[in-house]
């Protein structure tokens, strides 16, 4: 195929993923904007100058998301890291049904996960706090931080761990100078994989969170409900910025180029 | 330097049929070169792992200098291990890697430069300390990892079938620049190897490892000449093994009366020649054989025949094989100086 046609396609690849989202940052910059019209009538900053105001509650709904999203996502590495590290390297009896059961939570519909979730939550009193917002986006974000780490560990020789011990390194020290850096680049991308899932999260939320935990999809889906398309249309444009900002940052990444696991034999 | 003492070092690996080490023993002098060699398989990289302190065994005990190690973890041993495929660290410089056993002891950034470039000097990679692994030769990277050890100045160096990841033209290089390290620092070292020809090369001693055990252990000739049983024998390539009696020096069986060299066993037993020791024509020890196949083997050409109902083979060179074709009746000389008795088999 000739580099042109490439180009051709990839750009139409971009238009036609990235149409959808056109209307919802038009909404946010329109006033007045009625079926036939094709564009706007009257353009205007007014909807994001009241989103960003102090009496909206936007601003800290986006704090509160990017915080919990930061926890869950780092939470999930800690968990994910060994449990992938486990699935990676060794072979043990029953494999497979720790590996389906781990997908479980991406099968199961997420309001049913959330509500069997919630009574246990009550109980332990982790309800309507972000800690049991945090906890419970576990469930979704947990799996794709293993099977991600688990593809890295499969190509990763834990021989180099067993050199560095015998060169003299305490397992702390093989942990930072021998692991981290070689299976880098496969957390970056559960990290972030972690943390757009986080980002995202709706059911779970507000399940868990009781409306008490206000994050942008609640906001999003109460202002949609409600007919507000600019204010959905300004939290439409917020939900997507991280997405957008970490798609540009590790294009390269993800498309397998420049990640480099293990050893060089 | 460190005298190392296996003492019937036991272990089995979870789920295996047969214990990868059983009742091993084996004692390094301090500055000894001893290579460690058997078939795949026979436990040897597991006995180094052991001593590196990677795996516990079972039962038994290894002691550095006499003292037990078994509760030092392998960071806390005087032993460095050189992992077969090199292990080089991808994500960090040749000159980091070497450095890398320093680092962890947290010594200063100077002494660290200044002894990195030392050991590079010492395998002959001065200039290649800005590399990344991946720009490296397979030869290169063997001796880097080399360097990465030698830094630390152990008191015992384990090196894992060193060779055996490079070309042919290159093992020599290696072999004789491991050689050469290894009298230069008198690191005691303990060589694990599949390959007879470089464990008689590397090891000022050779031990041979089957089946978990060790089975002999002498100078490489003496393996290869004075087998100490019918394994032994068979793994050095004998194939010629005569039932006899063996008293006042001559063996006694189907080709007659064979004269043995001195301090041969007595008994019954099983007389063995390697096959590259017989030589056609007449004097003592002349048997008449019968050609039963040729086969060339490069340089050498392998001959079967029949004596007394015995099969005998031999490894000759071409002149000395020339006349030998299947059906013809020749006379080989089986030198008594060549001629071992395995007893009891």
């Amino acid at each position: 195929m000739s580099a042109r046609w490439r180009l051709v396609l990839g750009l139409m690849l971009v238009v036609a993923s990235m149409a959808p989202l056109l209307p919802l940052g038009l909404w946010s910059v329109a006033r007045g904007w009625y079926f036939p019209q094709i564009l706007p009538a009257t353009w205007t900053l007014e909807p994001w100058a009241r989103a960003l105001s102090p009496r909206s509650d936007i601003p800290e709904a986006f704090v509160t998301t990017t915080a919990i999203a930061l926890a869950a996502a780092a939470l999930s590495l800690v968990l994910g890291i060994p449990a992938g590290r486990a699935l990676g390297l060794y072979r043990f009896r029953g494999k497979a049904l720790v590996e389906l059961a781990l997908l479980a939570p991406v099968i199961v519909p997420g309001i049913a996960v959330g509500l069997g979730i919630h009574g246990v939550f009550l109980r332990l009193g982790l309800t309507n706090s972000a800690l049991g917002v945090v906890l419970v986006h576990l469930v979704p974000t947990l799996p794709y931080v293993v099977f991600v780490m688990s593809g890295v560990f499969a190509n990763y020789d834990a021989a180099a761990e067993a050199q560095a011990r015998s060169l003299g390194a305490r397992p702390l020290q093989v942990l930072w100078h021998v692991m981290l850096p070689a299976i880098a680049p496969g957390v970056a991308v559960a990290g972030l994989f972690a943390f757009l899932v986080s980002w995202s999260q709706y059911i779970l939320t507000l399940t868990i969170g009781g409306g008490r935990v206000v994050t942008l999809p609640l906001l999003l889906y109460a202002q949609a409900g409600a007919g507000r398309n600019d204010q959905a249309g300004v939290l439409a444009v917020l939900s997507l910025a991280p997405g957008l900002v970490i798609l540009a940052l590790v294009a390269r990444r993800i498309t397998g180029r420049g990640v480099m696991i293990g050893g060089a034999g | 330097m460190t005298g190392l003492t296996l003492d019937r070092l036991s272990l089995r690996h979870p789920g295996a049929a047969r214990p990868a080490l059983e009742e091993l023993s084996l004692e390094m002098a301090q500055g000894e070169m001893l290579a460690l060699l058997g078939p795949s398989g026979c436990g040897k990289t597991t006995a180094l792992r052991v001593v590196a302190g990677l795996i516990q065994p079972d039962s038994g005990d290894v002691r550095f200098d006499g003292a037990s190690v078994l509760h030092l973890p392998p960071e806390r041993r005087e032993a460095v291990l050189v992992f077969q495929s090199g292990q080089l660290f991808a994500h960090m410089d040749v000159a980091a890697n070497v450095g890398f056993g320093l680092r962890m002891q947290r010594r200063p950034r100077a002494e660290i430069a200044e002894r990195v470039a030392e050991a590079l000097d010492q395998v002959q990679l001065r200039d290649l300390g800005h590399r990344q692994p991946h720009e490296l030769s397979g030869g290169q990277r063997q001796r880097v990892a080399l360097a990465r050890a030698l830094v630390l100045k152990p008191g015992l160096l384990l090196l894992d079938e060193p060779l055996s990841s490079l070309d042919a033209h290159l093992r020599g290089e290696m072999r004789g620049l491991i050689r050469r390290l290894q009298r230069e620092t008198g690191i005691t070292t303990l060589v694990v190897t599949h390959d007879q020809e470089e464990a008689a090369v590397l090891g000022d001693r050779v031990a041979l490892m089957l089946g978990g055990r060790i089975r002999q252990v002498g100078a490489g000739a003496v393996l290869w000449n004075r087998p100490a049983d019918l394994d032994v024998a068979r793994f050095f390539g004998g194939c010629n093994f005569i039932p006899g009696r063996s008293a006042g020096g001559r063996f006694d069986c189907a080709l007659g009366q064979l004269a043995l060299p001195p301090g041969a066993p007595e008994g019954e037993g099983c007389l063995t020649l390697r096959p590259e020791a017989i030589e056609p024509g007449e004097g003592p020890n002349a048997v008449t054989v019968q050609v039963l196949e040729t086969r060339f083997e490069g340089l050498l050409t392998r001959i079967t025949a029949e004596a007394g109902g015995l099969r005998l083979e031999a490894l000759m060179r071409a002149g000395a094989a020339r006349g030998a074709a299947p059906g013809r009746a020749l006379r080989w000389r089986l030198p008594a100086e060549a001629l071992w008795v395995l007893p009891g088999v």
